[in-house]
């Protein structure tokens, strides 16, 4: 089979399993920032962030080298996690091998949210710099992936607050000073409804919200309840009846209400969560809710390591675990890693057909 | 109050977050004419303890410990100018210094190991994050340092604690000074490849292995 029909068969299985349709075989994706393909081709990521042309190209290669599984399937807009947190005003530090991050936190006390503005879309040079870009991947990118240009997940407010007040301190303000936190937060949460509008005009009215808060699976149930939850329902219901997709890295978010609430959330699907969430657990919890499951195969330990009888193992074993009736996706948990050898996604992808057709008999 | 009973509120104010009335804590520990060092081990060390358990057992989480950190920090800050007097730091358990890596912007694990090891003890002297092997020697120099300690998140940063141990060495400093490293993608197999002394996964096991570098010379 040729590489773009293989890359146009697991789309239409991931948008079966997306929307809760059982498919003939468990797809697969590689849930990538930027950087790693980067590193992998040799191309500057300062490069690859600034310039449309070098982005598409990258990703397109990358999409075709791992059969339609590399970013999730589709083209990105890639400005990198620090986007919405430059939007605000924070300074970016870019290098050529590693994702760009935030300089410095602005938000240093709270009288410093006085002088922070909801980003307008239509000035902010970071969001217009976002929707030329998309523009330049729809006009540019190869026919069989023109409608699968996409922009990148949103950003979640409480990763948005935890950039512009500084990771530790913000964590520490959720608990020490509350108010503060809550403020910061319902900044960011109505900026990323601002962008999501946005978007949504922009791409003429969008069929899938994918949304990230890395830091939120870290915190207890009463932070999650106060600080997390009521948020990202509010930016994900901004688009009434899409697909909704969420991330996150902290393994707390297995923690009894917690994984149950992202339901609440009317999220369709999880990916990218981290390698301690117990994927049989989960499949237990998540199924009866119709909550798909997209992650399962540790990053850096096994996808990363190998070798490939390992990775094969390892994914048998996710398929046996989370493939019976569906909703399953098969992906490693967190982002991959840079320096992740090409073959090993080759050993995901021939182990989700090895192992993966309905119905499943591993 | 009795002395312990001192010791107990202060440790108390650091389990239950109270940044408000810690640094009280602290001026009536040191007015009962308790040692700094005494203030530390068993009035913030006691209180960072019992708040590393209970992260451990599941009863915090990251937030939790974050602003125990803080107030941990707010703490010390009050001993400070009688840390600095040569009969004092001989009572402490030693000095590290600590920092995440070069290229790697990463500092919340750092941090939670910053504040324990203040807590168990230690002079920590944190650099912050995107550390040259140079700041580390000079400050591991400066400071007559017994451990160095390294913290890096991203796969693509850890060859730079190599860097910092090559420098250790090629400085005539790694005779003296020990190695512990610590960070998500960091394995037992990676810390012997780069002739680390220890490698923790985790704060409270890198605070342990902290102590046992000190008390093991």
């Amino acid at each position: 089979m040729s590489k773009s029909n293989l890359s146009e068969l697991n789309s239409k299985r991931v948008e079966a399993v997306q929307r809760h349709e059982m498919p003939d075989q468990v797809p697969y994706i590689f849930y990538e920032d930027g950087w790693v393909p980067c590193q992998r081709y040799g191309v500057s990521v300062e490069k690859y962030m600034k310039d449309p042309k070098t982005m598409l190209e990258v990703q397109v290669r990358n999409s075709r080298d791992l059969g339609g599984g590399g970013f999730m399937g589709g083209v990105f807009v890639d400005l990198g996690i620090t986007m919405p947190a430059a939007s605000f005003g924070a300074p970016i530090r870019y290098d050529d091998k590693h994702m760009p991050w935030i300089e410095r936190p602005i938000v240093k006390e709270p009288k410093d949210l006085e002088k922070l503005q909801i980003p307008d879309p239509e000035e902010s040079v970071p969001m217009q710099s976002a929707i030329e870009c998309y523009h330049y991947l729809k006009k540019n990118a190869p026919e069989d992936l023109k409608d699968k240009v996409e922009f990148f997940p949103i950003f979640g407010p409480f990763d948005n607050g935890a950039l512009l007040r500084g990771i530790s301190d913000f964590m520490s303000d959720v608990i020490l000073k509350p108010e503060f936190a809550r403020k910061l937060i319902e900044m960011t949460t109505e900026a990323d409804i601002v962008w999501l509008k946005k978007i949504n005009e922009v791409v003429g009215g969008l069929k899938v919200v994918k949304l990230g808060d890395d830091y939120a699976g870290y915190v207890s149930k009463k932070v999650w309840d106060e600080f997390v939850f009521p948020y990202e329902k509010k930016i994900f219901d901004t688009i009434p009846n899409v697909v909704r997709w969420f991330h996150t890295d902290g393994p707390r978010i297995q923690q009894p209400g917690v994984l149950e609430s992202i339901a609440k959330m009317g999220v369709d699907v999880t990916f990218g969560f981290h390698p301690a969430v117990d994927l049989k657990d989960a499949k237990r919890r998540l199924q009866p809710l119709k909550v798909a499951i997209a992650w399962g195969i540790p990053p850096v330990d096994v996808l990363m390591r190998g070798p490939v009888e390992r990775i094969d193992e390892w994914c048998k074993m996710c398929i046996k675990t989370a493939g019976p009736g569906g909703n399953y996706i098969l992906a490693p948990s967190g982002g991959d890693s840079p320096g992740t050898p090409i073959e090993h996604y080759y050993a995901v992808m021939r182990a989700a057909e090895k192992y993966g057709t309905y119905p499943i008999q591993v | 109050m009795s002395k312990d009973e001192v010791l107990q509120e202060l440790a108390n104010r650091i389990i239950s977050f109270d940044l408000e009335h810690v640094g009280g804590s602290v001026q009536k520990a040191l007015e009962a004419g308790i040692a700094a060092s005494e203030v530390i081990e068993k009035g913030i060390g006691k209180g960072m303890l019992e708040v590393g358990e209970k992260y451990e057992q599941g009863e915090y989480f990251l937030s939790e410990l974050m602003a125990a950190a803080t107030v941990t920090k707010a703490a010390i800050e009050v001993l400070e100018p009688i840390l600095k007097r040569p009969e004092e730091k001989r009572k402490m358990l030693g000095t590290v210094v600590i920092g995440t890596v070069k290229g790697d912007l990463h500092d919340i694990g750092k941090n939670i190991v910053a504040a324990l090891l203040t807590g168990a003890g230690f002079t920590v002297h944190d650099l912050g994050v995107d550390v040259t092997e140079h700041k580390f020697i000079d400050e591991a120099r400066r400071t007559s340092a017994n451990i160095v300690a390294m913290s890096a998140l991203l796969t693509t940063t850890l060859p730079a604690m190599e860097d910092v141990i090559k420098a250790l060495v090629n400085f005539g400093l790694r005779g003296r000074v020990k190695v512990l490293i610590g960070g998500t993608n960091v394995t037992g197999e990676f810390s012997k490849q780069i002739g680390a002394d220890a490698y923790a996964n985790d704060a409270i096991t890198g605070v342990r292995l902290a102590k046992q570098m000190a008390t093991s010379g």
